[in-house]
């Protein structure tokens, strides 16, 4: 991804977030809008200005000034969404299978989906078996002797 | 305020602070060590074990572990090559080549005696001059307050990474996040997307923990399993006093790493990453044999970690006396002093001094006690950072980041919002967006939101309203300071220009 390109989306995307939030706008005294309209206001300029020094040749930074991550192997995000689509799957369950069978599953999932070309039978136990020594040892921390709630899930209520 | 001093030492040496000391600098160490986890996601990965201690435990405790991470960093650094935290990216230049030399012991102790004594800088210049900062506090108004916010975004804009519009409309980001519930003048109900639980706001350390662990643990799952050279060491007799005597013998790179450390702290959202490497070029600089520097040079390990550890100190300064967090791991301890109805500001200073003094002598401690848990224990700490696979570490993040995320306010959204958050963080940190301007402006927002509409209130005697923006002469120095942190990135480029010009111009006469 050029560095043109991403001032281009990051903009976009950041113009979109504005434009979400300025429909928004329903106050009800006369002071709710005094912060956040400026804010939006002077944001939308600051981002207008990225957009047109993006099609300049006065970019705002030269290529390689800012931190840039990583390039990222197809492979790697493929792994990556699917970590996040157990995650998110996770956290949806959540309320309703509790955190000691979500915990177990999701750690022995993610732990097992990553392990690269060693997906077997014996892994899959691995990961189960320490998905199950870590969640219960964070119930044991948190929910005993922290005494922090941990959701019990719907269904075992 | 030495009777306060007395006050925190107290409340300090009990039985459990002292463990939770120990066990929070051991803690942040592991942390620390593993490559590819930040300091920011070491205290915000642990914060969830602080919710029910009281304020001084958990405090106590989250001081310790940011200094014992900041100092674990070092021991990846050293012996594989590959720095624990960004903090630690300069001591890999010396460190590495010194322990492929054999002097590995040698290294670490050096990083141990820098980093306690960077550290102990920090934090008696957070003790000695956070108590007059307060006072000066006092003098503000609704104005001032608003103007110290503009500061500190403005700040933090000019120092994100070489992107200065990125960093601004970052921090933009940020307030607006911040604006999300009721207004905090007029009681506004304000972009919720119609959903009561939205109401309250996005909670704080939720978003802290979405925009600092959900980014790196997807980081590691793209750079899979790191393979990285372990260079083991030994113990040998008489290294641990000759390196000390040797460390000690440099008191100019102390002194001058410690001042470099604790300066870099206090600018807000500039933190060791920064310090250890404008340390490490000074030292290069201040060097007789400056050739020496790359090599596997003491000197050079002594800087970045005397200068990185001092930051822990140094960043706390504006957070305790501002609210403003000085380094990005600020930010989770700003978060976790409103959870514990601490508000910074003066009042830390007299109503809750026990607490302040306590919380500020144990990260004085904890640097303290890195030294016998470093020297001692490293070489296990080492071994047992090099056995956690990836595989193991992604999903232990990710069920801490749910317990931390849940267990603040009981509250599945808050779940949801981490998660969010992190993707949206992963995602526009690939697009150039650096995490710490958006948490500074998350932070401050409420802050400049408050000030903005106080001030506009009670301008009402004046022509315009806003005029009350500018009645005050603190508020001038503030909008002086503010313009100059500004415009001093264009004013670097524009320096940079004509050196550039002026050496083409030599070289073609």
């Amino acid at each position: 991804m050029g560095a043109t390109f991403r001032d281009r989306l990051g903009s976009l995307i950041m113009l979109a977030f504005i434009v979400v939030l300025w429909v928004q706008r329903d106050y009800t005294t006369p002071f709710g809008g005094i912060f956040p309209d400026r804010i939006m206001i002077i944001m939308a300029a600051f981002i207008v200005m990225t957009l047109i020094l993006s099609f300049t040749p006065y970019r705002v930074m030269k290529e390689g000034d800012e931190k840039q991550e990583p390039e990222t192997e197809g492979k790697r995000w493929l792994e990556m969404t699917v970590v996040i689509a157990i995650m998110l799957l996770w956290v949806l369950l959540l309320r309703y299978a509790g955190f000691a069978l979500t915990g177990v599953v999701g750690f022995g999932s993610i732990a097992w989906y990553i392990s690269g070309e060693r997906k077997n039978w014996r892994m899959i136990v691995k990961a189960v078996a320490l998905g199950l020594v870590i969640t219960y040892l964070i119930v044991f921390i948190f929910g005993y002797l922290l005494q922090v709630p941990l959701p019990q899930g719907e269904i075992f209520d | 305020m030495f009777e306060h001093i007395l006050l925190g030492l107290h409340n300090l040496f009990t039985f459990q602070n002292l463990l939770l000391v120990i066990a929070g600098t051991v803690a942040g160490m592991i942390v620390g060590a593993l490559p590819g986890l930040t300091a920011t996601m070491a205290v915000a990965l642990l914060v969830p074990f602080t919710y029910t201690m009281s304020a001084i435990g958990g405090l106590v405790t989250l001081g310790a572990i940011y200094m014992g991470c900041i100092y674990g960093g070092a021991f990846s650094a050293i012996l594989i090559n590959t720095p624990g935290t960004p903090s630690s990216i300069g001591t890999t230049f010396d460190g590495y080549p010194m322990a492929r030399q054999g002097r590995g012991e040698e290294a670490i102790i050096a990083a141990t005696v820098g980093s306690c004594i960077g550290g102990l800088f920090g934090v008696v210049c957070l003790i000695f001059l956070s108590p007059p900062l307060a006072d000066i506090a006092l003098k503000f108004g609704p104005a001032e307050y608003f103007w110290v916010g503009v500061f500190g975004i403005t700040i933090i804009s000019s120092l994100s990474a070489g992107a200065f519009l990125k960093g601004i409309t970052g921090a933009a980001f940020g307030i607006l996040i911040s604006t999300i519930g009721i207004a905090p003048i007029g009681g506004d109900v304000r972009f919720t997307f119609g959903m009561p639980a939205m109401q309250g706001g996005v909670e704080l350390i939720v978003i802290l923990i979405g925009l600092f662990c959900i980014p790196e643990l997807l980081n590691l799952v793209t750079q899979g399993e790191s393979q990285s050279e372990r260079v083991e060491y030994k113990r040998a007799r008489g290294v641990l006093g000759k390196t000390t005597r040797h460390v000690l013998s440099m008191p100019g790179n102390l002194i001058r790493s410690s001042i470099i450390g604790t300066v870099v702290g206090i600018l807000p959202g500039a933190g060791g990453n920064i310090a250890n490497l404008v340390s490490y070029n000074e030292a290069k600089r201040a060097s007789k044999t400056p050739e020496k520097f790359g090599t596997g040079i003491i000197d050079g390990v002594v800087a970045t970690e005397t200068a990185n550890n001092a930051v822990v100190g140094g960043g706390m300064i504006p957070l305790v006396t501002l609210g403003i967090p000085g380094a990005p791991p600020d930010a989770i301890i700003y978060g976790v002093l409103m959870l514990q109805g601490l508000r910074p500001g003066p009042e830390l200073f007299s109503e809750r001094a026990d607490i302040t003094y306590t919380f500020m002598l144990a990260v004085g401690l904890s640097a303290i006690v890195m030294v016998p848990v470093g020297i001692y224990g490293g070489r296990l700490l080492s071994r047992f950072v090099a056995t956690l696979s990836t595989r193991y570490l992604v999903p232990g993040i990710a069920i801490l980041t749910m317990v931390g995320s849940y267990a603040i306010r009981n509250n599945f959204l808050d779940v949801i919002l981490m998660l969010v958050f992190g993707v949206i963080g992963f995602g526009i940190r690939r697009l150039g967006f650096t995490a710490p301007p958006i948490v500074l402006g998350l932070i401050l927002g409420p802050l400049m939101e408050t000030g903005l509409v106080q001030a506009y209130l009670s301008g009402k005697a004046y022509a315009s309203p806003w005029f009350a923006l500018f009645v005050n002469p603190i508020s001038w120095v503030l909008i002086a300071m503010s313009l100059f942190s500004f415009l001093w990135p264009y004013f670097g480029a524009f320096r940079g220009r004509l050196k550039v010009n002026g050496g083409s111009q030599t070289s073609t006469q």
